[in-house]
Protein backbone atom coordinates (compact mmCIF):
# COMPACT_ATOMS: atom_id res chain seq x y z
CA UNK A 1 0.00 0.00 0.00
CA UNK A 2 1.30 3.46 -0.89
CA UNK A 3 0.95 6.21 1.69
CA UNK A 4 0.14 9.84 1.08
CA UNK A 5 2.64 11.74 3.20
CA UNK A 6 2.74 15.37 4.28
CA UNK A 7 6.11 16.86 5.26
CA UNK A 8 5.90 20.03 7.37
CA UNK A 9 9.11 21.98 7.95
CA UNK A 10 10.06 25.61 7.40
CA UNK A 11 13.37 24.44 5.96
CA UNK A 12 13.04 23.61 2.27
CA UNK A 13 16.27 21.64 2.39
CA UNK A 14 15.01 19.46 5.24
CA UNK A 15 11.76 18.80 3.39
CA UNK A 16 13.76 17.70 0.34
CA UNK A 17 16.12 15.56 2.41
CA UNK A 18 13.25 13.88 4.23
CA UNK A 19 11.49 13.10 0.96
CA UNK A 20 14.72 11.69 -0.40
CA UNK A 21 15.17 9.69 2.81
CA UNK A 22 11.69 8.21 2.50
CA UNK A 23 12.59 7.02 -0.99
CA UNK A 24 15.97 5.67 0.09
CA UNK A 25 14.23 3.82 2.93
CA UNK A 26 11.91 2.18 0.38
CA UNK A 27 8.84 3.56 2.08
CA UNK A 28 5.89 3.01 -0.20
CA UNK A 29 4.93 6.59 -1.06
CA UNK A 30 1.85 7.65 -2.97
CA UNK A 31 1.38 11.39 -3.09
CA UNK A 32 3.88 13.68 -1.36
CA UNK A 33 2.81 17.04 0.03
CA UNK A 34 4.94 19.81 1.53
CA UNK A 35 4.10 22.66 3.90
CA UNK A 36 6.39 25.24 5.47
CA UNK A 37 4.34 25.79 8.64
CA UNK A 38 1.40 24.40 10.59
CA UNK A 39 -1.14 26.70 8.97
CA UNK A 40 -0.24 25.57 5.47
CA UNK A 41 -0.28 21.97 6.67
CA UNK A 42 -3.81 22.26 8.07
CA UNK A 43 -5.02 23.62 4.73
CA UNK A 44 -3.52 20.62 2.94
CA UNK A 45 -4.89 18.19 5.53
CA UNK A 46 -8.40 19.59 5.10
CA UNK A 47 -8.25 19.32 1.31
CA UNK A 48 -6.36 16.08 0.69
CA UNK A 49 -6.26 12.50 1.88
CA UNK A 50 -3.13 12.20 4.06
CA UNK A 51 -2.03 8.96 5.72
CA UNK A 52 0.97 10.22 7.67
CA UNK A 53 2.41 13.57 8.72
CA UNK A 54 6.06 14.37 9.46
CA UNK A 55 6.30 17.70 11.27
CA UNK A 56 8.95 19.95 12.74
CA UNK A 57 8.28 21.83 15.99
CA UNK A 58 9.93 25.23 15.58
CA UNK A 59 8.29 26.94 12.62
CA UNK A 60 7.05 30.46 11.96
CA UNK A 61 3.35 31.39 11.54
CA UNK A 62 2.09 28.23 13.28
CA UNK A 63 4.49 25.87 15.03
CA UNK A 64 4.22 22.10 15.16
CA UNK A 65 2.68 21.94 18.63
CA UNK A 66 -0.09 24.38 17.67
CA UNK A 67 -0.73 22.36 14.50
CA UNK A 68 -1.00 19.11 16.48
CA UNK A 69 -3.40 20.75 18.95
CA UNK A 70 -5.58 21.97 16.06
CA UNK A 71 -5.57 18.50 14.51
CA UNK A 72 -6.59 16.88 17.80
CA UNK A 73 -9.66 19.16 17.97
CA UNK A 74 -10.75 18.30 14.44
CA UNK A 75 -12.76 15.11 14.16
CA UNK A 76 -11.55 14.53 10.60
CA UNK A 77 -7.87 15.01 11.38
CA UNK A 78 -7.40 13.66 14.89
CA UNK A 79 -6.71 10.08 13.73
CA UNK A 80 -3.96 10.99 11.27
CA UNK A 81 -0.64 9.86 12.78
CA UNK A 82 1.92 12.60 13.31
CA UNK A 83 5.66 11.98 13.59
CA UNK A 84 7.68 14.87 14.98
CA UNK A 85 11.14 15.40 13.52
CA UNK A 86 13.02 18.04 15.44
CA UNK A 87 16.35 19.10 16.84
CA UNK A 88 14.97 19.08 20.36
CA UNK A 89 15.87 16.26 22.69
CA UNK A 90 14.18 17.37 25.90
CA UNK A 91 12.44 14.34 27.40
CA UNK A 92 10.00 16.75 29.05
CA UNK A 93 9.02 18.20 25.66
CA UNK A 94 8.84 14.75 24.04
CA UNK A 95 6.51 13.47 26.78
CA UNK A 96 4.31 16.55 26.32
CA UNK A 97 4.08 15.74 22.62
CA UNK A 98 3.15 12.12 23.29
CA UNK A 99 0.35 13.30 25.58
CA UNK A 100 -0.90 15.46 22.73
CA UNK A 101 -1.09 12.39 20.52
CA UNK A 102 2.19 12.42 18.62
CA UNK A 103 2.91 8.86 17.53
CA UNK A 104 6.69 9.01 17.27
CA UNK A 105 9.62 11.35 17.66
CA UNK A 106 12.76 11.42 15.52
CA UNK A 107 15.68 13.63 16.44
CA UNK A 108 17.67 15.33 13.70
CA UNK A 109 19.96 14.31 12.11
CA UNK A 110 17.91 11.33 10.98
CA UNK A 111 18.77 8.27 8.88
CA UNK A 112 16.74 6.20 6.41
CA UNK A 113 16.72 3.37 8.94
CA UNK A 114 15.18 5.56 11.63
CA UNK A 115 12.51 6.83 9.27
CA UNK A 116 11.73 3.35 7.91
CA UNK A 117 11.33 1.88 11.39
CA UNK A 118 8.96 4.61 12.50
CA UNK A 119 6.82 4.30 9.37
CA UNK A 120 6.65 0.53 9.74
CA UNK A 121 5.80 0.76 13.45
CA UNK A 122 2.99 3.22 12.82
CA UNK A 123 1.58 1.79 9.62
CA UNK A 124 1.90 -1.79 10.84
CA UNK A 125 4.30 -3.13 8.23
CA UNK A 126 7.14 -5.54 8.83
CA UNK A 127 10.68 -4.23 8.64
CA UNK A 128 12.51 -5.84 5.84
CA UNK B 1 17.65 28.89 36.85
CA UNK B 2 20.63 26.98 35.47
CA UNK B 3 23.78 29.02 35.77
CA UNK B 4 25.82 29.45 32.63
CA UNK B 5 29.13 28.62 34.21
CA UNK B 6 32.19 26.80 33.10
CA UNK B 7 32.75 23.57 34.98
CA UNK B 8 34.78 20.49 34.19
CA UNK B 9 31.59 18.74 33.15
CA UNK B 10 30.04 21.37 30.93
CA UNK B 11 32.50 23.79 29.43
CA UNK B 12 30.39 25.57 26.77
CA UNK B 13 33.30 25.83 24.36
CA UNK B 14 34.05 22.12 24.65
CA UNK B 15 30.39 21.14 24.35
CA UNK B 16 30.01 23.35 21.29
CA UNK B 17 33.03 21.65 19.72
CA UNK B 18 31.55 18.22 20.38
CA UNK B 19 28.14 19.23 19.03
CA UNK B 20 29.57 20.81 15.88
CA UNK B 21 31.83 17.86 15.06
CA UNK B 22 28.95 15.41 15.58
CA UNK B 23 26.52 17.31 13.38
CA UNK B 24 29.01 17.90 10.58
CA UNK B 25 29.81 14.20 10.46
CA UNK B 26 26.23 12.97 10.70
CA UNK B 27 24.47 15.59 8.61
CA UNK B 28 27.04 16.87 6.12
CA UNK B 29 29.32 13.79 6.07
CA UNK B 30 32.37 16.01 6.62
CA UNK B 31 35.21 15.62 9.06
CA UNK B 32 36.37 18.46 11.27
CA UNK B 33 39.90 19.35 12.35
CA UNK B 34 40.86 21.66 15.17
CA UNK B 35 43.67 24.03 14.09
CA UNK B 36 45.73 26.47 16.08
CA UNK B 37 43.56 29.56 16.30
CA UNK B 38 46.41 32.02 15.72
CA UNK B 39 47.13 30.46 12.31
CA UNK B 40 43.67 31.32 11.00
CA UNK B 41 43.43 35.08 11.22
CA UNK B 42 42.56 36.25 7.71
CA UNK B 43 39.58 35.46 5.51
CA UNK B 44 39.44 36.41 1.84
CA UNK B 45 36.18 34.67 0.95
CA UNK B 46 32.80 36.22 1.74
CA UNK B 47 31.23 34.40 4.67
CA UNK B 48 27.83 33.68 6.09
CA UNK B 49 27.26 34.38 9.77
CA UNK B 50 24.26 32.57 11.24
CA UNK B 51 23.16 32.80 14.86
CA UNK B 52 20.23 31.76 17.01
CA UNK B 53 19.10 32.30 20.59
CA UNK B 54 17.71 29.88 23.14
CA UNK B 55 15.61 30.74 26.15
CA UNK B 56 14.50 28.58 29.04
CA UNK B 57 16.15 27.80 32.38
CA UNK B 58 19.05 29.82 31.01
CA UNK B 59 19.55 31.90 27.89
CA UNK B 60 22.29 32.14 25.31
CA UNK B 61 23.28 32.48 21.70
CA UNK B 62 25.05 30.10 19.32
CA UNK B 63 26.62 31.08 16.03
CA UNK B 64 28.66 29.95 13.05
CA UNK B 65 30.69 31.82 10.46
CA UNK B 66 31.29 29.83 7.28
CA UNK B 67 33.00 30.83 4.01
CA UNK B 68 30.51 30.83 1.15
CA UNK B 69 32.37 28.20 -0.91
CA UNK B 70 32.34 25.78 2.00
CA UNK B 71 28.68 26.58 2.65
CA UNK B 72 27.91 25.46 -0.92
CA UNK B 73 29.66 22.14 -0.33
CA UNK B 74 27.85 21.66 2.96
CA UNK B 75 24.49 22.34 1.31
CA UNK B 76 25.29 19.85 -1.45
CA UNK B 77 26.36 17.22 1.06
CA UNK B 78 23.28 17.71 3.22
CA UNK B 79 21.15 17.18 0.13
CA UNK B 80 23.26 14.31 -1.13
CA UNK B 81 24.14 15.92 -4.44
CA UNK B 82 27.08 17.68 -6.08
CA UNK B 83 27.49 21.45 -5.87
CA UNK B 84 27.06 21.88 -9.63
CA UNK B 85 24.27 19.37 -10.09
CA UNK B 86 20.60 20.17 -10.14
CA UNK B 87 19.18 19.51 -6.72
CA UNK B 88 17.49 16.16 -6.29
CA UNK B 89 18.78 14.63 -9.49
CA UNK B 90 17.97 11.27 -8.03
CA UNK B 91 14.32 12.21 -8.20
CA UNK B 92 14.59 13.80 -11.62
CA UNK B 93 13.15 10.81 -13.42
CA UNK B 94 9.73 11.86 -12.26
CA UNK B 95 9.36 8.79 -10.10
CA UNK B 96 7.47 10.97 -7.67
CA UNK B 97 5.84 13.11 -10.28
CA UNK B 98 8.40 15.81 -9.64
CA UNK B 99 10.67 17.15 -12.34
CA UNK B 100 14.32 18.15 -11.95
CA UNK B 101 14.60 20.77 -9.29
CA UNK B 102 16.46 24.05 -9.42
CA UNK B 103 20.24 24.16 -8.92
CA UNK B 104 21.48 24.84 -5.43
CA UNK B 105 21.03 28.58 -5.07
CA UNK B 106 21.91 30.98 -2.32
CA UNK B 107 18.57 30.52 -0.55
CA UNK B 108 19.15 26.78 -0.27
CA UNK B 109 22.73 27.32 0.89
CA UNK B 110 21.53 29.66 3.64
CA UNK B 111 18.76 27.21 4.48
CA UNK B 112 21.34 24.43 4.90
CA UNK B 113 23.56 26.53 7.15
CA UNK B 114 20.61 27.60 9.29
CA UNK B 115 19.59 23.96 9.66
CA UNK B 116 23.13 22.89 10.58
CA UNK B 117 23.14 25.45 13.39
CA UNK B 118 19.64 24.41 14.44
CA UNK B 119 20.76 20.81 14.88
CA UNK B 120 24.02 21.87 16.56
CA UNK B 121 21.92 23.90 19.00
CA UNK B 122 19.75 20.91 19.93
CA UNK B 123 22.81 18.75 20.45
CA UNK B 124 24.66 21.46 22.40
CA UNK B 125 21.75 22.05 24.81
CA UNK B 126 21.51 18.34 25.59
CA UNK B 127 25.25 18.08 26.19
CA UNK B 128 25.26 21.18 28.39
CA UNK B 129 22.09 20.82 30.39
CA UNK B 130 20.83 17.24 29.96
CA UNK B 131 17.51 16.13 28.50
CA UNK B 132 15.09 17.46 31.15
CA UNK B 133 15.02 21.25 30.61
CA UNK B 134 12.80 22.67 27.89
CA UNK B 135 14.26 25.45 25.75
CA UNK B 136 12.60 27.64 23.18
CA UNK B 137 14.75 28.18 20.10
CA UNK B 138 14.63 31.25 17.90
CA UNK B 139 14.65 31.03 14.12
CA UNK B 140 18.30 31.22 12.99
CA UNK B 141 19.23 34.60 11.51
CA UNK B 142 21.77 34.78 8.71
CA UNK B 143 23.85 37.63 7.31
CA UNK B 144 27.03 38.17 5.34
CA UNK B 145 30.31 38.72 7.12
CA UNK B 146 33.20 40.66 5.59
CA UNK B 147 36.89 40.36 6.41
CA UNK B 148 36.62 42.93 9.18
CA UNK B 149 33.74 41.09 10.80
CA UNK B 150 35.65 37.82 10.53
CA UNK B 151 38.72 39.36 12.19
CA UNK B 152 36.61 40.79 14.99
CA UNK B 153 34.82 37.51 15.59
CA UNK B 154 37.91 35.32 15.60
CA UNK B 155 39.48 37.51 18.27
CA UNK B 156 36.75 36.72 20.81
CA UNK B 157 37.74 34.21 23.48
CA UNK B 158 34.54 32.16 23.21
CA UNK B 159 35.06 31.46 19.49
CA UNK B 160 36.24 28.03 18.37
CA UNK B 161 38.03 27.67 15.05
CA UNK B 162 37.72 24.47 13.05
CA UNK B 163 38.94 23.36 9.66
CA UNK B 164 36.47 21.66 7.36
CA UNK B 165 37.90 20.60 3.99
CA UNK B 166 40.71 23.15 4.36
CA UNK B 167 38.31 26.01 5.12
CA UNK B 168 38.09 27.63 8.53
CA UNK B 169 34.78 27.77 10.36
CA UNK B 170 34.11 29.87 13.43
CA UNK B 171 31.75 28.47 16.05
CA UNK B 172 30.66 30.05 19.32
CA UNK B 173 28.34 29.65 22.27
CA UNK B 174 27.69 32.65 24.48
CA UNK B 175 25.72 32.81 27.73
Amino acid sequence: MAYNILVVDDSEIIRKVLIKTLLLANVSVGELYEASNGKEALEILRGSWIDLVFADINMPVMNGVEMIEMMSKDGLLDKIPVVVISTESSSTRINELKIKGVRAYIQKPFTPEMVKKVVNDIMGEDDG
Amino acid sequence: MILWEKTMANDPKKMMEEAFIYVMEKMAFMFVDVPVKDEISNMDDVCFHVHMDFTGPTTGRLGLAIPMKLALTIAANVMGTEPDEPVMNIMAENIMGMGPDKPIDEDLIMDAIREILNVVCGRFLTLMFGDKPVFDLSVPQISRLDAGGWGEMISRPEVNVFMVENSPVLVYARG
